[in-house]
């Protein structure tokens, strides 16, 4: 055992901002390898951990906790440790995180500055998952925001910075937000004699009949809803979803990865965590509007991705829709349902970074990313077009991917509640599954006029894929795959986890 | 014994004047002159307290002391300043000195 | 052996790793690993067969997921049923791998033709072997996705392109509704073990409604695999694949998946006598109107698709009229005689220099002999005469369905049967005999191909299909049930009809009436081809439009959905995006306005400073004078 694993983790990328700070500009491939090399190592201790986690346990493992800044009434901790919902997710970002390294071959202006908020984005990332403090989530959570902003802003596309200040402004809101909830939370456990930012000592306390005095249901209600809008802009959820597309599309390929692989998923944590952690009454009592949202997502996600004419934007949306998976499998309140959620932030991790990847290596040889101005790519690079016709079939949840296993258990999970926590579950659950037939109709539409169809003239010379793009497309697919062929892979990691949650509602 | 009210009436009319005169005279120089009136002005207040205050010690005799320190350094820099600024803008007049503008 | 059945999937899927890895370096020589790869599972099959018609089934399961207290296990089962598919789909298979090696011939992507091939086997090989539905579900996916790569494969061509996508779409929708069928039956049977859910079913523990409700949702699914009406729009198009493509999968395999999966669910639908009437009446409606299509077309593989379409429909026919057996058995035979056909078919456009209009054939009869005596035995066994196969599943069907005292159906499947021998033999009297029409339609620049047999590797796989077609029908005769005996065994599917002895006479009468009108018109000329589409123009350019359902599709579901998301995509770029964009520019508009209040002027400044200054004070002592601050 390593003592403070997590602690090393967490702060190893941010080590690694620090040597690259003095490796000077020039050297363009010792700071590549650099990166490369932390991420590799943060990811080999992610798998460490992933591999000592022990299975079947509620606890939190690997904790850490020692006072960090103490005033008196308060004192704010640094507190870590993972338990099944947050090990998923842990692996999940320094996957797509290294291979967004990799990926990030293609960024030649400015690479030293680059790498250095690549690192600090995931010292941030890592820290979102691990962090059990109020305080020390919200730091992190926050550390997140500046680097990408920079990355979008700096190395982006045309809309650059209208697509960051919109990205650091909107989710800023949303962080806004949060520390009003966290605040409230923090201070009505004041008023009942408990001075705790810790998110399990909340939730018993939150939790104790003893306090409903103080702690009213309305109260909570309130609180429950000011913090499902703050991790709703993150998710993000209808309609607050309109930064998405802006930012997806206008950031380097590499950021583009990370943003839909891993930050969209910091949302869904949060909510799980702190909202169904703390509040599971409230957050029952609004599986309705949750449901229906989700299935919102779904379908409006779908439809919007129909019409794009921009591929990039097309995959955004059905981020969007994806995400709507996970909103109806935690609304259903079932371990069916949030394993399904749990299932679809990793899948849909692996899947759209895989996705976004394909999008970039495209316009990086046809410059272009209009599907119109494409076609028939499957002719001049067919290994592209493969892997990018198994991402699609992924993204479409075809079985035997991982992607199939998350819509199968979410929408189990929203058959099976019961009528007392959603009434018209059925219907909506109906209505959202029409929303796979739109995903594989824009998918399959947008590969006809993508990769099959006649070759555009001016596609005629282009390049396959470069060994070192095989890295990120044979070990996203391979993940993907692993996962839709032997789910208890993942499963048995979550599925404790999600009892706790499940058994915390009506208790 | 003069009561310590004017004592400090006195210091008051004098902060006043002091004040006025920083915020309508456009020569900087007078500005800086009022802005040492409001000092002593303080001074005045100090010493007062020091030595008919209701705690009279000898602390508000030393803290006068500093101030006209701290004041006759102030003015130098303040000099020196206005100074630079004359060289460079050609004027010292407050009302052309808008660079903080917006 | 039994075992050992798992190794049958196993080997197409290690050909098509094998394939994918080393696809370019292979070239051509890649039909041998496909080829080879499918005589293993085909030996394979053929053991398991041998020991299970003996014996017992097997099963083996392993953990697959687990979620909260249930535990869904994957592995692969033995039974009778599936017995007999292995060798159906290994045996279609393995002639098709050898055929596609001559006619894929040439092909730049003769490697990658033949890793789809693999994976497909390996998907149906693996759908047939499911233990549990969900498995089912899992490889009826997978080999729908080989079916759009497959049909694709020609992906420069926009219809090839188009086509991929339709059958794609099509079959989806049925899957979404076999996937609400499967979730539902999880909830409610707790399980998606065949035996647990029919042990569910048979002890009534789930109300009869919702036992509907599930096999329509689960029937849906099979209404999509196996084009049935009205989603059957897809099956015709695709064969803009490659015709051994169509063979295996368009004909004998894949779209049989629907009704295997009716089969293995038949329980199921047995508890519930809507579902059944649905599925007999779909079968029925379908039959008859993919059969009245195929009387106008001319498109040598669309005729065959069509044909393919209302087989299966006499398929659902017979599981909704408790035609067990019969519906399997005209699976099989079916199976044999349509990829005798197809291949028969693309023997016939390799001959024509891949054209594949029947007006431009004819006469094709004394240039390639083999494909025509292949073709026409293939044609005599779908339209239903002694002794070929077709004829012995088609009359069980008969006998099922009067069994089930529906005229209506009765009817339907009377006209329908003698429909199928006149388009067929329409078909095959246009195809190859008569004068050769090939060069009538000459463009400018083109010049005359002579049509000409397919060497032996094409045509060995028609021989062995023939044979088949021939014999394939006799495991299941009026005199001997050995197929009866051996799919019911043990399994609670009903009493199956064995029917009246005048059916026999009567089944051979229809198929008569059929091919001698076509004889009449096609061969002798004694009534004119323009004959009937004089006497009803109408209905002539209805059917030739497939009454216009493509048409509708697209202007009831295509269009508004389209549309609507334009819709609200405005919307949400004006309006859920304006108002966002909105709030940031009244924010900056706000600052603006308040920004020019900063003048630079120190001694405003200064003044605004101390006012508020005081205010403070002032408000201070106000509060203090009201008592705050203590």
């Amino acid at each position: 055992m390593i003592p403070n694993v997590l602690s090393f983790l967490v702060f190893l990328p941010l080590v690694g901002a620090l040597v690259i700070l003095t490796i000077p500009n020039e050297h363009k491939n010792v700071i590549r390898t650099v990166a490369g090399i932390t991420t590799l190592v943060a990811l080999i201790l992610s798998i460490f951990v992933w591999n000592n986690f022990t299975r079947g346990l509620t606890e939190m493992q690997f904790t850490e906790n020692f006072k960090w800044i103490d005033l008196g009434f308060v004192s704010f901790n640094y507190e870590l440790g993972v338990d099944g919902l947050s090990m998923p997710l842990l692996v999940l970002t320094t996957i797509v995180s290294f291979l967004a390294m990799v990926a990030s071959v293609s960024i030649k202006e400015r690479v030293k500055e680059y790498f250095i908020w690549m690192l600090i984005l995931l010292t941030g990332m890592l820290g979102v998952f691990v962090a059990l403090d109020m305080f020390l989530f919200f730091l992190f959570f926050e550390l997140t925001l500046i680097p990408m902003f920079f990355i979008i802003g700096i190395w982006g596309g045309k809309e650059r910075e209208y697509a960051a200040f919109k990205f650091l402004v909107y989710t800023g809101l949303g962080s806004a937000l949060m520390i009003i909830a966290f605040f409230m939370m923090f201070y009505q456990g004041l008023k009942v004699g408990e001075s705790t930012l810790n998110f399990l000592r909340l939730a018993e306390i939150y939790a104790n009949p003893a306090y409903a005095a103080v702690i009213t249901n309305t109260f909570k209600s309130g609180l429950f809803l000011l913090l499902f809008i703050a991790f709703a802009i993150k998710l993000p959820v209808f309609p607050f979803h309109t930064w998405l597309p802006d930012a997806h599309v206008q950031a380097p390929t590499a950021a583009s990865m990370i943003l839909a692989g891993v930050l969209l998923k910091m949302g869904a944590y949060g909510l799980l965590r702190v909202g169904f952690g703390i509040l599971p009454d409230q957050a029952a009592n609004f599986a309705t509007l949750i449901a229906i949202l989700g299935a919102m997502n779904i379908i409006y996600g779908a439809l919007l991705a129909l019409v794009q004419k921009d591929l990039k934007k097309l995959v955004a949306y059905s981020s969007i829709s994806h995400m709507g998976i996970v909103l109806l499998g935690m609304a259903s309140f079932t371990t069916a349902g949030v394993q399904g959620a749990i299932f679809q932030l990793v899948s849909h991790g692996f899947i759209a970074a895989l996705l976004f990847f394909m999008v970039g290596a495209i316009y990086e040889r046809t410059h272009t990313r209009m599907i119109e101005e494409l076609g028939g790519l499957s002719k001049t690079m067919p290994i592209l077009a493969g892997f990018l016709l198994a991402a699609v079939m992924a993204s479409v949840g075809l079985p035997g991917m991982s992607g199939f296993i998350s819509e199968f258990l979410a929408f189990t999970g929203i058959f099976w509640t019961s009528p007392d926590v959603i009434p018209a579950a059925r219907t909506i659950a109906v209505i959202a599954a029409l929303g796979i037939i739109l995903t594989a109709a824009y998918l399959l539409w947008a590969m006809q006029r993508t990769t099959f169809g006649p070759l555009h003239q001016s596609h005629a010379h282009l390049e396959d894929a470069r060994p070192i793009e095989f890295v990120p497309m044979v070990c996203l697919l391979g993940l993907v795959i692993l996962i839709g062929v032997y789910p208890a892979i993942l499963g048995d990691v979550i599925n404790t986890t999600v009892i706790d949650i499940v058994s915390k509602i009506g208790g | 014994m003069v009561p310590i009210t004017l004592y400090l009436a006195l210091a008051a009319v004098l902060f006043c004047i002091g004040l006025y005169g920083v915020l309508t005279r456009r020569h900087l120089v007078i500005v800086l002159v009022s802005v040492e009136l409001m000092l002593n002005a303080v001074n005045i207040n100090l010493v007062a307290f020091s030595s008919i205050g209701p705690f009279a010690n000898i602390t508000g005799q030393v803290f006068s002391l500093f101030v006209i320190t701290v004041a006759a350094a102030e003015a130098a820099v303040g000099l020196a300043i206005l100074i630079a600024l004359y060289r460079n803008r050609k004027s010292i007049d407050v009302i052309k000195q808008d660079l903080m503008r917006w | 052996m039994i075992e050992f059945a798992w190794l049958i999937p196993v080997f197409p899927l290690l050909a098509f790793v094998l394939l994918l890895l080393f696809g370019r370096i292979l070239k051509e020589r890649a039909a041998y690993v496909g080829i080879i790869a499918l005589a293993a599972s085909f030996g394979t099959s053929l053991g398991v067969l041998f020991e299970r018609i003996g014996g017992e089934g097997y099963k083996y399961v392993v953990r697959w997921i687990t979620f909260g207290e249930h535990t869904i296990t994957m592995g692969y089962e033995v039974t009778a049923l599936n017995a007999m598919m292995l060798i159906v789909v290994t045996t279609v298979s393995l002639l098709v791998h050898l055929f596609s090696k001559q006619y894929m011939h040439g092909d730049e992507r003769f490697p990658v033709f033949y890793s789809y091939l693999a994976l497909f086997s390996f998907s149906m090989l693996g759908l047939v072997l499911s233990p549990n539905i969900l498995q089912l579900f899992i490889f009826w996916e997978l080999v729908g996705v080989c079916s759009f790569l497959l049909v694709g494969f020609w992906y420069f061509k926009p219809e090839a392109a188009a086509a991929a996508k339709k059958a794609f779409l099509t079959t989806r929708i049925g899957d979404v509704g076999l996937f609400i069928g499967l979730v539902l039956t999880f909830i409610y049977m707790g399980s998606f073990e065949y035996e647990t859910i029919f042990a569910a079913v048979q002890n009534g523990l789930v109300e009869d409604k919702m036992i509907t409700i599930i096999a329509l949702c689960i029937f849906l699914g099979a209404v999509g695999k196996s084009a049935q009406f009205p989603l059957h729009v897809w099956l015709p198009d695709a064969m803009e694949g490659p015709t051994p493509v169509s063979a295996l999968i368009h004909a004998a395999t894949m779209v049989a998946a629907g009704v295997y999966l009716v089969g293995v669910m038949y329980p199921l639908f047995l508890a519930s006598s809507t579902a059944m009437t649905v599925v007999a009446y779909t079968g029925a409606i379908t039959a008859i109107f993919a059969a009245s299509i195929a009387l106008v077309n001319t498109d040598i593989k669309r005729v065959l698709a069509y044909s393919t379409v209302s087989q299966l429909g006499f398929m659902m026919v017979a599981l909704g009229t408790g035609g067990y057996v019969a519906g399997l058995f005209h699976l099989m035979t079916h199976a044999f005689f349509k990829a005798l056909l197809f291949l028969g078919s693309g023997s016939v456009i390799y001959g024509m220099h891949h054209r594949q209009d029947i007006r431009e054939m004819g006469g094709l009869w004394s240039k390639m002999k083999i494909t025509a005596i292949t073709f026409l035995i293939g044609t005599l066994a779908i339209a239903g005469v002694p002794p070929f196969a077709g004829f012995w599943s088609k009359e069980v069907i008969l006998a099922s369905v009067l069994d089930s005292n529906d005229p209506i159906l009765f009817t339907i499947i009377s006209i329908t049967a003698a429909m199928t021998a006149f388009y067929m033999f329409r078909l095959f009297f246009k195809t190859f005999t008569g004068k050769y029409r090939g060069d009538d339609h000459l463009e400018a620049g083109e010049h005359h191909h002579e049509p000409h047999e397919s060497p032996s590797v094409m045509t060995i796989p028609l021989i062995v299909l023939a044979i088949l077609a021939i014999f394939a029908g006799f495991v299941n005769t009026p005199f001997s049930h050995a197929l009866d005996h051996f799919l019911t065994e043990g399994l609670n599917v009903g009493e199956q009809a064995h029917g009246a002895s005048w059916l026999v006479p009567y089944s051979i009468a229809i198929a008569v009436i059929g091919i001698f009108l076509a004889y009449l018109i096609y061969y002798k000329g004694t009534i004119s081809e323009n004959f009937f589409p004089n006497l009803a123009p109408g209905v002539h350019k209805v059917l030739l439009n497939k009454y216009y359902l493509d048409e509708l599709y697209l202007a009831v579901f295509v269009r508004p959905v389209v549309n609507l998301g334009k819709v609200l995509w405005t919307i949400d770029r004006f309006i859920i995006d304006g108002i966002v964009n909105l709030t940031g520019y009244l924010t900056k508009g706000t600052g603006y306005v308040i920004s020019r209040r900063h003048t630079g002027q120190l001694q405003t400044y200064g003044l605004v400073t101390i006012i508020g200054g005081l205010a403070v004070i002032a408000l201070a002592f106000l509060l203090r004078v009201r008592g705050y601050f203590g």
